[in-house]
């Protein structure tokens, strides 16, 4: 099992499985496949395998996501570097990270077959090898796709194969760019059959034969089609809301990376227990897997069966169905959720003298904060105290309370950079630096007419049943930046007013609505946000600080760090960010006994809210410095930041 | 139901399909079967009836129909099974209004049935062998018999047709007919292929079960909110369903209601699958595994005991054969189906897996799609275009229909044309739902599932809807294209539905529909006004006792109420009053008194109020939750609007009528316009709305409790001036709140320090949890089941101590204004101690206790107390003023000013010519009454006033006493 396994694990997924899958059932029948028969005799007695649960795959293959040495050997779809990536065979063993965008409606397979006396398996593969007419006997299973698509917002330095830092620039024109321009993704690739070859889909007869292109996405002509159906087709690329549907992913589309089709095997392994990993996978959580890759070209003609003619291919099955060209699939063997600052540690900063330094060094550590207050400050015009607030403030992360009833979200921040001489051009400078210090950042320009064009918030597309990902469905830990000093006076329309709302709840409860025509559900986000504007914003924000130009210190903007200097910083803030966190009991103490006195004195402006944002800050602050825990200095350091902070606003 | 009744032989007339006009949907059974033949229906084509001439008479054709009920019938009854003989009455006079022409064949289509798949099951033949009775019923070979080869055409297509469409060998048409040499064999031998299931055994334990189950209470059909149509109808029938029910409870369950099925003219019974697991686990469990053919069993043997009572009853018989003359079919009139329902385990869709395919499923969900009807073709009619030979019908094999290449008698080929109206079609409806938000895990998609309905339940549900459905789960290979055998190795699912059961008395529109409908028949009364009454198992309701005895009950009721929002618990106090609400009493004059609890939060921005009302929102067995920004009149009541397809006037309810028997939550209330909150008047006390618009004119319950929160005028509220002068709310309505609290964000010492200390542990990961035990806490789906619990099963009388107690607080309590300031003062009115009684009622049902106790009042007293300290201060005096609230003005006031106006007119009759400008007035004014002096807007009020009643002249700035 081991030896020559070991490369038949990488080079031939399927076979490895197959053995197993074999060696499985016919275990009750003494030896395997290897004595015909043997298994002959016994065929009769084999009992169709109980569940879909093949052991030992799983451990077989777990070593390829955790152990960083063999996860080399297996390929990356993400790895955009990599030409080789977009000609793998079918079949291959690969590795996708991806951001879970919608989960489709579980699917329902023949899973294993019994053909000639014994059993085959179908587990990880798109196709049966034989023909599954011909099968005396079959069992069904079940697997769960999952649509994925590149994490919205990565930033280039976090991904594998990064090409510097040169994509940032492309990426904020993706997505400032207008929709019809920005970068192919799947959506459209659906449609563009449609537009383009209004044939393709399918003829009624479901004979159309179909060539799949290698790369710019299936086209094919049927040789008959049938009017009304080929009128369909033609009409539906105008309809409006069909635009919708190619705008949510479009947005949140990396340039030149794939969107994935990810289908999740069993759940639970023989025992019953949920498999570990991938349980409870939710909207927006990020997801690494190892699997086997599908791009048979076979999975385009998509047919469904024998019905009746007419209702055979609704939009539906093409967009859970899209080409195997443009939406790969990934069979997943083995999987796991990727905490954001967990996984950067793990793959970038493991072994890296400079991260290992700060863990150990204060002084180091309180260097490189320095050193990221300075490169802070000289995008904020000098403004040093306005660059505290932003660099706590990159730290922050909300928790949900743990008791199921009480929902309250503890630890969410947003700030709000104001300052009359802010324009979208120190906006896109913040974001650039952002993004070269955050892992994941997206910045979206809040313009009136943007409000309005179309909604912020996911919602289901029940033509095609799928969830059109608004652009503030994003992954945990991306820092949104809203620029609303693109704001003018003007008239907010109906979507306009529900972009508020949805942003206003993101923002105070941390939670963003998804859409489900009669109904709207409720996703958890861990989203920070910075408002940029000129005055106090329109969004209920936690923090509001004023910037105040220091014109002295201007000119030390003009030279960029280094990417030394950056990676420092990004050690440091994935250092701090990983801090554990506790409120000792005397500071506690101390804490409380402010807060009673301060209501005393101001009953109006200081509460319950004002309280949470103190302790929010305080511990920010703290984990700034190195700390895991409050001390009352630290809590002091707060305070006088935010006296600072108030005097620079009146 | 609308679609079927088309006619024998096109019972199922597709809108898109038929060229017969005289199909009217949705025409009432009755009409169908006096006023239209079956030759009528069928006989539209012009070359048809050319060609057909005198063989198409309404004799050979009702021949051909009583044939048809012949063959399909039932050996086991009594009466003369064996119809072929020809030229027999006309179906004409023989079909009573029991609608049989559309019963015929509408019943036997069982269209649920009807879709074999032929997925990974070698062969599609499900019996191995038949059971004789199931032969007769089916497939009799006379059918085949050249002489009605043409004239009794469609007495073989019927004939085949039921036993297609009813049995599930309905994909093998043609085997079936190959088969009948081997279905001589005895059926006690006969097992459902693949099974063990016993062919006989299973029918006759079906008989037993419907003969012996002893039914406490029928459920009340459903499929009174499924047809808008048949409303008056269906009410009448529930009636009649009830009363026999009612008649005859100690007796057997299903003998009564296939009667009463019968005698309303429907074609379909409602198995509830419960019972049958009660009187027969194995059979259940066989119906589970193998519906697909467990369920045509069930409907043979439906029919078969169906038939029998009606032998037996005479009235029935009268009925059903009497204008028959030959009484040659009279016992087949009708025709059952049976509905299987509330099956033990509702299945979320997620729950569902690969082992449940096939099997009989129970789904929640919620109807996201309801596609367009689509006619199915059951079987195909077809005419050569060059002879005009019409060859035998020919029936669905494995969802293809066989064209016949070549014509039998003039030998061209590929001539064939299809007769759209002599095919028979069922109707079929895509529906698709999705997952209730509920059963959907935080962060996760709801999943869909397609489901298909036919017949009767096409167009009964609409999207929007929350529905139960009980069908088969199936799964269909997906092919890589039509015509191939290759098949994909995926599945396409969906559910086959038998069963459609709307279930959530939250789904407004079939709850408006069967309120409506029976609010129109007039059958209301306080009764059975509970429609939604549940039935709790022993273990529940141990569990509800059970926290009922804890002897902190209330305390832990309120700890229990919104947990992460911290104090306010004389609120919370208030809002599980409202909760649980008093005990509703209907005065024998047939007035009704108010016992819901109204409740007005107001207070400080940011006072978690909305986080309140939502959690209620949450709690409440019909919570709506509206804001009153948006909020318009009818929004909240009720509007008449146009049916954008029928141009029918329908009544669409809002608010207020949907939150009848629940709470209605109001935020922003103060935000609401004057026209918006005026028609909360009548809501609020009298629990109706009334609707005159538009040619409708009624009345519509709105038994619902109000939660309001409002904001002070001045955002802030302002301690200086009253409830009333901070609220700005006409006082008419302030009065119908049972409980006004004041949510005021005051600094306080010790809850300042413990809100401080809960905080700090709630950012403090490592720290101790929060100090209150959560083993205390109800939780929020417990709560919400207490609460129903209580409401339904708890109607706490009023004991002597506590009724005594009740007089004395109330007596005290307009005492207590009187002997305050002195005089004139009204603290409490009769509003108040209904409120009291309200109070003290619901606070005994949260112990589901059977009396009010003196505790109880107590309780409730102070209460009101709390809450009238709050808000009917008079910030002028200090003292609890009613007329605060009643008239928005406080008696205090009042007297100043009367003191005052005597003051003016003291002055203002010494002064020369007795008119003074009013600054002089003023001055006077000030002089005189020194300290006592009113500030000018309190002058301007007070001459406002009496220029108004006319005891003062202004004229410019001179005043004159008139």
């Amino acid at each position: 099992m081991t030896g020559s396994g070991l490369d038949q694990r990488v080079g031939n997924p399927v076979g490895f499985v197959r053995e197993r899958f074999q060696e499985a059932c016919g275990g009750t029948g003494g030896n395997t496949s290897s004595n015909p028969q043997h298994q002959h005799q016994h065929q009769h007695q084999h009992p169709p395998p109980p569940q879909s649960f093949i052991p030992g795959v799983r451990e077989a293959f777990l070593p390829y996501l955790l152990d960083p040495s063999r996860k080399e050997e297996v390929p990356c779809l993400n790895d955009t570097s990599s030409e080789d990536i977009t000609h793998l065979p079918d079949g291959s063993l690969v590795r996708y990270i991806g951001m879970v965008r919608d989960m489709l409606n579980p699917e329902y397979f023949t899973g294993a077959y019994r053909k000639d006396g014994a059993w085959q398996t179908t587990k990880y593969q798109d196709f049966a090898k034989d023909d599954l007419s011909e099968a005396s006997e079959t069992v069904m299973w079940e697997r769960k796709p999952l649509f994925c698509v590149a994490v919205t917002g990565e930033a280039a330095w976090v991904r594998p194969g990064a090409e510097a830092a040169k994509h940032q620039l492309e990426e904020m024109e993706v997505f400032s760019s207008d929709r019809k321009r920005s970068a192919p993704d799947q959506e459209e690739g659906v449609r563009e059959d449609g537009d383009d070859d209004a044939m393709m889909e399918c003829d009624p007869a479901g004979q159309a034969k179909r060539r799949v292109g290698g790369k710019g996405g299936c086209c094919a002509a049927g040789e008959s089609c049938c009017g009304t159906q080929q009128q369909q087709q033609q009409q539906q690329p105008s309809d409006d809301s069909m635009m919708e549907v190619d705008l949510g992913t479009k947005v949140n589309q990396n340039e030149g990376e794939k969107p994935c089709l990810v289908k999740i095997y069993e759940t639970a392994d023989e025992s019953g227990a949920p498999a570990p990993g991938l349980e409870g996978v939710k909207l927006n959580d990020v997801v690494e897997v190892i699997g086997v890759l599908g791009v048979d070209p076979r999975l385009a003609l998509f047919q469904s069966g024998q019905f009746q003619e007419g209702e055979e291919v609704t939009q539906e099955d093409l967009a859970n169905n899209p080409p195997a060209s443009q939406v790969p699939r990934v069979h997943v063997i083995v999987g796991r959720k990727v905490q954001c600052y967990q996984h950067l540690m793990e793959e970038k900063f493991a072994r890296n003298p400079v991260a290992l330094a700060l863990r150990q060094d204060k002084a180091k550590l309180e260097a490189a904060r320095a050193k990221a207050v300075d490169l802070v400050a000289r995008h904020l015009q000098g403004d040093r105290l306005a660059a505290e607030y932003l660099l706590i403030h990159l730290l922050s992360s909300c928790r949900r309370d743990a008791g199921a009833n009480t929902g309250i979200v503890v630890g969410k921040h947003a700030l709000n950079l104001t300052g009359s001489h802010l324009s979208g051009k120190e906006c896109a400078a913040l974001e650039a630096l952002l993004r070269s210090l955050v892992p994941r950042c997206q910045s979206l320009p809040l313009s009136l007419q943007k409000l309005n064009a179309w909604p912020l918030w996911p919602r289901k597309d029940y033509r095609v049943s799928r969830l059109v990902g608004g652009p503030l469905l994003l992954a945990d830990q991306t820092h949104l930046l809203l620029d609303e000093t693109q704001l003018k006076e003007g008239q907010l329309a109906q979507v306009g007013v529900q972009n508020f709302q949805a942003l206003k709840n993101l923002m105070e409860n941390q939670t963003l609505e998804a859409d489900f025509q009669f109904y709207r559900l409720p996703i958890p986000c861990n989203v920070p946000i910075t408002v940029v504007s000129t005055t106090k914003s329109l969004l209920p924000c936690d923090t509001c600080v004023q910037i105040k130009p220091q014109h002295q210190q201007e000119a030390a903007a003009a030279g960029s760090p280094s990417e030394a200097d950056l990676n420092e910083i990004r050690a440091y803030l994935a250092h701090c960010w990983l801090l554990d966190y506790a409120i000792p009991e005397e500071v506690s103490s101390v804490l409380q006994q402010d807060f009673v006195q301060q209501r005393q004195k101001d009953p109006r402006s200081v509460g319950a809210e004002h309280f949470h944002r103190t302790l929010t800050l305080s511990r920010l602050l703290a984990q700034s410095h190195g700390e895991g825990t409050l001390t009352v200095e630290t809590y002091k350091k707060f305070c006088h930041m935010e006296d600072l902070r108030k005097a620079a606003q009146s | 139901m609308s679609d079927s009744n088309a006619g024998n032989q096109t019972p199922r007339t597709p809108r898109s399909v038929t060229e017969n006009d005289n199909v009217v949907e949705g025409t009432p059974v009755q009409q169908q079967a006096l006023g239209r033949t079956p030759a009528a229906a069928a006989s539209v084509g012009r070359e048809r009836r050319h060609r057909d001439g005198g063989g198409r008479t309404p004799r050979s054709r009702s021949r051909s129909v009583s044939r048809s009920m012949d063959l399909s019938g039932f050996p086991l009854t009594p009466v003369n099974n064996n119809g072929t003989s020809a030229g027999t009455n006309p179906v004409l006079s023989g079909r009573s209004p029991g609608g049989t022409p559309s019963g015929l064949l509408n019943t036997p289509m069982r269209s649920d049935m009807g879709h074999n798949h032929s997925g990974q099951r070698a062969s599609p033949i499900l019996f191995r062998r038949r059971p004789r009775g199931e032969r007769d019923a089916t497939t009799p070979g006379s059918v085949y018999t050249p002489v009605n080869n043409r004239i009794g055409g469609m007495a073989a297509n019927n004939s085949q047709s039921n036993s297609l469409l009813r049995t599930p060998s309905v994909s093998s048409g043609s085997l079936q007919r190959e088969e009948q040499g081997l279905l001589m064999e005895d059926p006690e031998t006969t097992f459902v292929w693949g099974t063990n299931v016993n062919v006989a055994e299973a029918q006759s334990r079906f008989r037993r079960f419907l003969a012996h189950f002893q039914g406490a209470r029928a459920r009340p059909a459903v499929r009174t909110y499924m047809s808008g149509q048949q409303q008056q109808g269906d009410t009448n029938s529930l009636d009649s369903m009830d009363l026999g029910v009612e008649a005859d409870l100690e007796g057997p369950k299903y003998p009564s209601l296939i009667l009463d099925t019968i005698r309303r003219g429907e074609s379909s019974i409602d198995l509830d699958c419960l019972d049958l697991h009660s009187y027969d686990e194995e059979l259940y469990s066989q119906l589970i595994s193998y519906p697909q053919e467990i369920v045509p069993l069930f409907d043979i043997v439906m029919n078969e005991v169906a038939a029998g009572l009606v032998q037996q009853d005479e009235g029935m018989r009268q009925q059903y054969s009497g204008a028959n003359a030959t009484d040659e079919a009279g016992n087949l009139a009708f025709r059952l189906q049976v509905r299987t329902f509330n099956l033990r385990e509702v299945k979320t869709m997620r729950g569902l897996d690969p082992t449940d395919v096939d099997h009989l499923v129970s789904v929640k969900g919620m109807v996201t799609h309801v596609s367009s009807i689509l006619p199915d073709l059951k079987q195909a009619c077809f005419k050569c275009s060059v002879c005009g030979h019409t060859p035998e019908p020919v029936y669905i094999d494995r969802g293809n229909i066989q064209e016949p290449q070549k014509c039998q008698v003039c030998n061209s080929l590929n001539s064939m044309i299809l007769l759209h109206n002599r095919c028979l079609f069922s109707n079929k409806q895509q529906v698709k739902m999705q997952e209730t938000p509920d059963t959907v895990p935080e962060g996760e998609t709801p999943s869909t599932m397609a489901t298909y309905v036919f017949d009767d339940h096409v167009d009964a549900i609409k999207p929007g809807d929350r529905v139960t459905v009980t069908g088969i789960f199936r799964a269909l290979p997906v092919r890589i294209a039509s015509r191939q055998r290759n098949l994909r190795s995926v599945f396409k699912t969906y559910i086959d539905v038998i069963h459609v059961e709307k279930d959530d008395p939250n789904d407004t529109a079939s709850f408006l529909q069967s309120k409506i409908s029976r609010e129109a028949a007039g059958t209301v009364s306080e009764a059975d006004e509970d429609d939604t009454v549940v039935k709790y198992t022993e273990q529940e309701e141990q569990a509800f006792k059970e926290i009922a005895q804890s002897p902190d009950i209330y305390a832990r009721l309120v700890k229990s109420l919104a947990p992460s929002i911290w104090e306010l618990d004389d609120v919370k106090r208030g809002i599980l009053c409202q909760l649980f609400s008093g005990t509703r009493k209907g005065l024998q004059t047939g007035e009704r008194l108010r016992s819901e609890v109204n409740v007005l939060l107001c207070g400080d921005p940011g006072t978690s109020k909305s986080q309140l009302m939502s959690y209620v929102h949450k709690l409440s067995p019909r919570g709506i939750y509206t804001s009153g920004r948006g909020s318009s009149s009818v929004g909240l009541t009720a509007y008449v609007a146009r049916d954008p397809e029928t141009r029918e006037l329908v009544l669409e309810s809002g608010a207020l009528v949907l939150s009848d028997l629940g709470v209605c939550c109001i935020d922003e209330f103060d935000k609401m316009s004057d026209d918006a909150r005026n028609a909360l008047h009548e809501a609020m006390e009298q629990q109706t709305v009334s609707l005159a618009k538009a040619g409708i004119i009624c009345t519509l319950n709105a038994r619902t409790s109000v939660l309001a929160s409002a904001n002070p005028a001045g955002s802030r509220y302002n301690p200086g001036q009253s409830v009333v002068e901070n609220l700005r709310l006409p006082s008419t309505l302030l009065s119908r709140f049972d409980l006004i609290f004041l949510i005021l964000d005051k600094p306080d010492l010790a809850s300042d320090r413990q809100l401080a200390r809960h905080l700090v542990s709630l950012h403090n990961p490592a720290g101790e949890q929060d100090t209150r035990t959560n083993d205390d806490i109800i939780s929020l789906d417990m709560l919400r089941s207490y609460i129903l619990y209580a409401q339904q099963m708890c109607k706490p009388k009023i004991s002597d101590d506590a009724a005594e107690a009740l007089v004395n607080y109330y007596v005290e309590m307009r005492r207590m204004g009187t002997s305050a300031a002195g005089s004139k003062v009204i603290t409490s009115t009769p509003r108040q101690l209904e409120s009291l009684v309200r109070l003290s009622e619901a606070l005994a049902k949260m112990k589901l206790s059977k009396t009010v106790e003196v505790a109880d009042v107590d309780e409730a007293a102070r209460l009101v107390k709390v809450a009238l300290q709050q808000s009917a201060t008079d910030p002028r005096t200090g003292t609890i003023d009613m007329d605060l609230i009643q008239t928005g003005v406080s008696s205090s006031l009042r007297q100043m000013r009367y003191k005052l106006e005597q003051d003016i007119r003291g002055v203002l009759s010494k002064a020369s010519g007795r008119t003074m400008s009013s600054s002089v007035l003023l001055q006077d004014l000030k002089e005189t009454l020194q300290s006592q002096a009113p500030s000018v807007n309190e002058l301007w009020e007070v001459l406002q006033q009496m220029s108004d009643s006319g005891r003062l002249n202004i004229r410019g700035d001179q005043l004159a006493l008139a």
